[in-house]
């Protein structure tokens, strides 16, 4: 019975090898960015960014409103894994009530983030995906409105950032405790707003890749904490764990302040948008966090309170996984 | 070889199968991302939701051993008929099907009988596998495939272990009352949509022929 035992799971970590396998490939999850900026009355300065590897790009083209013309010809290029074009436009009849479509994302799994900065400094933000690959561009956002638009970009990123997710999963698999969980999730909380913020308001700046790959690094200690838990004997992170997760969390602020980089930030209501994308973020992590609990109450009824083998199987397949972002993310240094 | 670690190796297998696929029967809500659109995916589509409900409902109520052995005896004919209808792609479960069988495992649950262990487990195959094949893949990359489906098996598993086993192990009398209630919702909620769905294609049906085998399926 325990051969068939070790079969089985010698085949789950193979299957898992396999899964992890086509995860690394993030490219085509990458978002691609849309960025238009109003240089002087009616005419626009138009960026775009598609996620690329080598010479090869996603299918994504932007179509504009009819009424917009091509104002200089596209120059464009590939770097650091991105295709890259940027050209002007003049939209005689303005862009409000028009609408921006994206060819070619109905049939991809990637999203598109779209800024669009008027003169003056309003911006509007939206985030295309395969099911609303178009938008009316609905013109200055009322501050109300930017504050929905940070909310929900806040509880997207969060919700989407497999990395941040899995690192709160392995807390949460750590920590058997309810209150020390509650001390531990708001230490991460504080942290990560705290780099969040004075990253994007130009206090602190560090490399994103570097940033990145370093994340993948936090997540392979947790595992390496779960992997090597034994009764009786605490290691570091269940002793001392809003230690290790407010140290974390300040490098996981870092990583939500490079993707809030990568949305921008608009030049009117910066602290408001700034506010609601950490709300956004802390919304989106209460819910994974209440979704995990319920499960683990409901399995714990059924099943008991998972053992030390089971919590070492959870740590080795975060630590496959936390590996493969690992090297996804230094090779694209 | 144990018949279950085969069963293990057998949902794997099929999983691993359906990874080359893509976009699913219904579509998921959209503005969510792949994988959250498609994790939600048995809540959004109402046949999928009410014979998940049910069976879980109808889990939990049997006692923890039943609720323990149903959940991954419906998950593996969940992955099972996510993979089958990888390899020999066919349309969907009718839905008049999927209602009928969660009104009928609600109207157990209605009853609170003691059921037979092998009936329980059987029933639970049997929707896991029903919603596994009305899933079932239609096109796209093979990325997109792998999250859609990675999104409805949690999404669908998850919603049954929760109401399982929050269910399982009430036995107060109030509480018992209360998970007949919630069954007898889910069974009131079957029969007001296969009224629907009937009268609706009835009206279909008069004002467009279509071929026989639809016209004699539908009435």
């Amino acid at each position: 019975m325990t051969v068939h035992w070790i079969a089985s799971l010698r085949l789950l970590f193979m299957s898992v090898l396999v899964l992890a396998s086509t995860l690394s490939r993030a490219d085509e999850l990458r978002p691609a960015y849309l960025d238009m900026r109003e240089t002087k009355a009616a005419e626009w300065l138009v960026r775009w960014k598609v996620p690329a590897a080598g010479d090869l790009r996603l299918g994504l083209y932007v179509r504009l409103p009819d009424s917009c013309k091509t104002v200089s010809e596209p120059v464009s290029g590939i770097e650091a894994n991105a295709y890259f074009e940027h050209w002007r436009i003049s939209c005689p009849d303005g862009l409000k009530g028009q609408t921006i479509a994206i060819d070619g994302l109905r049939n991809s799994v990637t999203d598109v983030l779209v800024r669009i900065e008027y003169l003056g400094g309003a911006t509007q933000v939206a985030r295309l995906g395969p099911g609303s690959p178009a938008f009316a561009v609905a013109g200055v956002q009322t501050r109300f409105e930017v504050a929905a638009t940070y909310f929900f970009l806040g509880i997207d990123h969060i919700l989407t950032s497999l990395d941040h997710l899995l690192f709160v999963f392995a807390l949460m698999l750590l920590i058997s405790d309810f209150w020390k969980l509650a001390k531990t999730i708001t230490a991460f909380t504080l942290a990560h707003s705290i780099t969040l913020a004075a990253s994007s308001l130009g206090y602190i700046s560090l490399p994103q890749q570097p940033v990145e790959a370093t994340i993948a690094l936090s997540i392979a200690f947790l595992a390496s904490e779960l992997v090597k838990m034994q009764v009786g004997q605490p290691r570091l992170s269940e002793r001392f764990p809003w230690i290790v997760a407010f140290a974390f969390g300040l490098l996981h602020g870092f990583g939500f302040a490079g993707a809030l980089k990568d949305i921008g930030l608009p030049q009117t209501d910066v602290s408001l948008a700034l506010l609601m994308f950490n709300v956004g973020v802390e919304a989106g992590q209460l819910i994974f966090v209440g979704a995990i609990l319920i499960g683990f109450m409901a399995a714990g009824r059924l099943y008991g309170v998972p053992g030390t083998p089971l919590r070492k199987i959870a740590g080795y397949l975060i630590g496959i996984a936390s590996m493969v972002w690992l090297t996804t993310r230094l090779g694209s240094f | 070889m144990k018949p279950v670690v085969w069963l293990i190796h057998g949902a794997i297998g099929a999983s691993l199968s359906v990874l080359p696929t893509a976009v699913y029967a219904h579509s998921p809500v959209t503005g969510l991302g792949t994988f959250y659109g498609f994790l939600l995916h048995p809540v959004s589509v109402p046949s999928h939701a009410l014979l998940v409900i049910g069976t879980a409902l109808m889990l939990g109520q049997q006692g923890r051993e039943i609720a323990r052995r149903g959940l991954p005896v419906f998950g593996c004919g969940l992955i099972t008929a996510l993979g089958l209808s990888r390899l020999a792609p066919a349309q969907g479960v009718a839905e008049h099907v999927l209602l009928v069988m969660a009104l009928v495992i609600a109207s157990l649950v209605v009853l609170d009988r003691r059921i037979p262990s092998l009936l329980a487990l059987a029933l639970a195959a049997v929707a896991g596998l029903a919603i596994g094949h009305d899933s079932s893949p239609v096109a796209g990359s093979d990325t997109g495939s792998l999250f859609a489906l990675a999104g409805v098996t949690l999404g669908a598993l998850y919603l049954t272990l929760v109401i399982a086993g929050l269910s399982s192990g009430l036995a107060k009398t109030w509480q018992r009352v209360g998970i007949r209630i919630a069954a007898s919702w889910v069974a009131a909620a079957c029969l007001l949509v296969l009224s629907l769905t009937i009268a609706s294609s009835s009206k279909h049906v008069a004002s467009a022929p279509e071929t026989s085998s639809e016209v004699i399926w539908r009435c």
